[in-house]
């Protein structure tokens, strides 16, 4: 556009008054504008103008705080692209093909990340955090409960031993160092259950004692509890809770509440799916010990049964459970050592 | 001469498109260092799209302003956190700090959000009343809520002597107690930005009523009786069609009566993607509703401000378009995984723009800058990292 004229507007410095201006642009890539009775002559290398953006009319910075303003500015365009190249970033947003393959980069990040990434970052993480923090959240946990759902177990005396008697040899046989381990007895109404904390208590209800008809049974309850202690599953999962926390916040920052239910779901969907994993490591791994110690996994599967008897209500989906049915499959379908 | 100057928005979903994805893209990559150079390019695109008579706005902001500002955000959250988690009292301490200091963030953050934003060479301010700002923003709620406890107290008082007066009270106390108290603070809230904003050294002014508010939040609760109508209609239909009301019968049953056989998971799972179907449905009520009170509000507001003497604002939102807008947007975004979002800013822009407006002689704004000052994005980010968010003049 040498030698073209280009009529825009310019502001004085400080000051939303407007005037009619005049660019012009010379054939040795300097520029003059003419403003009022003024003429400030820029060469290229003096050039200030807003960044390049989209469509977005862009401004000249003139000496002495006086901007240079045009609707219309394909030609200035044009003229700017040549004496001040656009940023990268601008040509970036502006290639169809940088934007498909953002795309498509974003979407196998993303998938990986939900799918495995969090799992991983979460167990190395558990891993990376010092025992004095799983110490405390087992303890601050099992403190909660106590004051919360459980009371004292009515097991007596003679039994209660009888049951540590057991759990200190499996733990033993298993490679536990001493005292890394500790057993609790609780009621919780009527509930059959069992569960590991991060500092390695490992606690069960009445219920589930009464539900097992020998010691085999209720080692397997035991050995499956050990598995997650022994592979940080409580741990791991409390990081991986807070990183999907922190992640659904982050990414849905302006959806508001129905985005926040849908990420919340889909991110409910995937720890379930992690912790039904973790579920299958430990049947596994009772699997093997009750093999070792009982020469059988009967027992374990016995004890599946009778679990299953006591019925879920749950669908599977949603349960962080497999259901036992499934689990029993799973089982069973080890192969013989 | 009193001219009408309409507000126009010229962005393109498909050029956003192509910003936003890369914004992300590097805000992933940098592990959300680059978000900083995010939000600046973002404002930038909004405000430099965004004509008046001719003139662009502009935003200023650097993106190590806003980097900064995130990182003691950050740093803040952390500890907030870790105290929460440690020590509950700590951060019940540090809450009551954090609210006692609200206000003071509050103004900072509207002062940031104001000086950097530009039009005919010129930023707009916000001059920092920071008493003022305690009375809006802290004793004013502080006010109503304990209004409404004593409120509550009277009808339960009442109701020892006669339910038929406390049912009244109640009412009464629902119905137009309610209604003024939320007109009260929120009016108090719009008048304080309104009368504190300049345009350069030229104050903006406006003279709100209470009564103007009462009858939007009356309107506003008219129509919410009118939309939960739809949606209990909706959810009965939805229910009888496919049979769940007797199969959530018979799980609540099953439920009660733990020793029985379980029911099929089949069942369960219908209940549960019922019960996630009515919450989905009162979320989008509740963003129909907010939508039709933000356009009455921000209609009624615009049309009281005044830029000196040679301009006024103009706002003509029709709340039920608006309604649908936010509503398909939110299901648009939704259904695509997030991806229609640039699709929907920019449509969201253009349909404010559109209803927005100055009346008046801009030729006559005749506005010098005021004295420039050295800025900070830190009360700007800390205020949005605990997303508090007034949007009096959105």
């Amino acid at each position: 556009m040498s030698g073209q004229a280009l009529k825009g507007r310019a502001y004085a410095p400080a000051s939303s008054k407007r005037y009619d201006a005049t660019l012009l642009c010379n054939p040795d890539n300097s520029v003059s504008c003419f403003v009022a009775d003024q003429v400030f002559i820029l060469q290229p290398h003096e050039l200030r103008s807003s960044p390049a953006l989209g469509a977005i009319p862009r401004a000249l910075a003139l000496p002495g705080g006086w901007v240079f303003e045009v609707e219309n500015a394909a030609s200035l365009q044009r003229w700017l692209a040549k004496v001040a190249p656009e940023s990268r970033l601008h040509r970036l947003e502006k290639s169809r093909i940088a934007v498909v393959m953002a795309l498509v980069l974003l979407v196998v990040i993303g998938g990986w990340f939900l799918f495995d990434g969090v799992a991983r970052s979460a167990r190395v993480i558990a891993t990376l955090l010092p025992a004095s923090v799983e110490e405390y959240v087992g303890s601050k946990t099992l403190v909660l409960l106590d004051k919360q759902v459980f009371s004292e177990s009515k097991l007596s005396q003679s039994e209660q031993q009888d049951i540590q008697l057991l759990f200190d040899r499996l733990a033993v046989e298993q490679g536990f160092a001493e005292k890394s381990l500790d057993l609790h007895f609780r009621s919780w109404g009527g509930q059959v259950n069992a569960f590991a904390l991060a500092n390695g208590s490992i606690i069960v209800t009445d219920s589930m004692v009464k539900l097992a008809e020998n010691r085999a049974e209720l080692a397997s309850v035991l050995l499956h509890e050990m598995a997650h202690v022994v592979n940080n599953d409580v741990m791991a999962q409390l990081v991986q809770g807070a990183i999907f926390a922190v992640l659904s916040a982050y990414v849905i920052g302006d959806l508001s509440t129905l985005g926040d239910v849908l990420v919340g779901s889909a991110v409910f969907g995937l720890s379930m799916h992690h912790s039904r994993e973790a579920e299958l490591r430990a049947d596994l791994y009772a699997a093997k010990a009750m093999q070792q110690y009982f020469g059988s996994r009967e027992d374990m599967l016995n004890m599946f049964q009778r679990l299953q008897q006591e019925g879920e209500v749950l669908p599977e989906w949603l349960a962080s459970h497999d259901s036992i049915a499934t689990r029993i499959r799973n089982i069973e379908g080890l192969s013989d050592p | 001469m009193s001219h009408s100057y309409p507000v126009r928005f010229h962005g393109r979903a498909a050029e956003f498109f192509g910003i936003w994805i890369i914004n992300i893209l590097f805000t992933v990559l940098t592990l959300g260092v680059y978000s900083a150079w995010a939000k600046v390019r973002t404002k930038q695109y909004f405000y430099g799209n965004t004509e008046l008579d001719d003139a662009r706005f502009s935003y200023l902001a650097t993106p190590i302003q806003i980097l900064i500002g995130r990182l003691i955000a950050v740093a803040l959250m952390l500890v907030w956190f870790w105290l929460s988690s440690f020590e509950p009292y700590a951060a019940l301490g540090v809450m009551l700090v954090f609210f006692l200091l609200f206000p003071v963030l509050m103004v900072r953050n509207l002062r940031f959000d104001m000086r950097m934003t530009q039009y005919r060479n010129v930023r707009f301010n916000f001059n920092p009343a920071y008493g003022a700002a305690y009375v809006v923003y802290l004793l004013r709620p502080v006010a109503a809520y304990i209004a409404a406890l004593l409120a509550f107290f009277v009808v339960m008082l009442a109701s020892e002597f006669s339910g038929l007066v406390a049912g009244l009270l109640g009412v009464f106390a629902l119905c137009v107690g309610g209604p003024y108290l939320y007109a009260w603070v929120t009016k108090g809230m719009a008048e304080y930005v309104a009368n504190n904003l300049c345009y350069g050294t030229r104050p903006f002014t406006a003279q709100l009523s209470t009564s103007a508010y009462v009858l939007i939040a009356v309107k506003t609760l008219l129509f919410s009786l009118l939309v939960l109508l739809v949606c209990v209609v909706l959810i009965s239909a939805l229910f009888w069609m496919t049979g769940l009301a007797e199969d959530s019968v018979t799980v609540l049953q099953s439920f009660a009566q733990t020793e029985e056989e379980s029911v099929g998971s089949g069942l369960a799972s219908g209940l549960a993607t019922g019960i996630f179907i009515l919450y989905a449905l009162l979320i989008a009520a509740g963003f129909v509703i907010h939508a039709y009170y933000a356009a009455l509000v921000r209609n009624y507001v615009f049309a009281q401000v005044h830029v000196g003497d040679a301009a006024r604002l103009a706002s003509s939102l029709r709340p039920l378009p608006f309604a649908w807008l936010e509503l398909s947007n939110l299901l648009a975004i939704v259904c695509t995984v997030g991806l229609a979002q640039p699709w929907a800013k920019v449509r969201r822009a253009r349909f404010i723009s559109a209803c927005t407006g100055v009346q008046g002689d801009l030729e006559k704004l005749l506005v010098r800058d005021s004295e420039d000052e050295h800025q900070s994005a830190i009360a700007d980010e800390v205020t949005q990292a605990f997303d508090l968010e007034i949007g009096v003049l959105g």
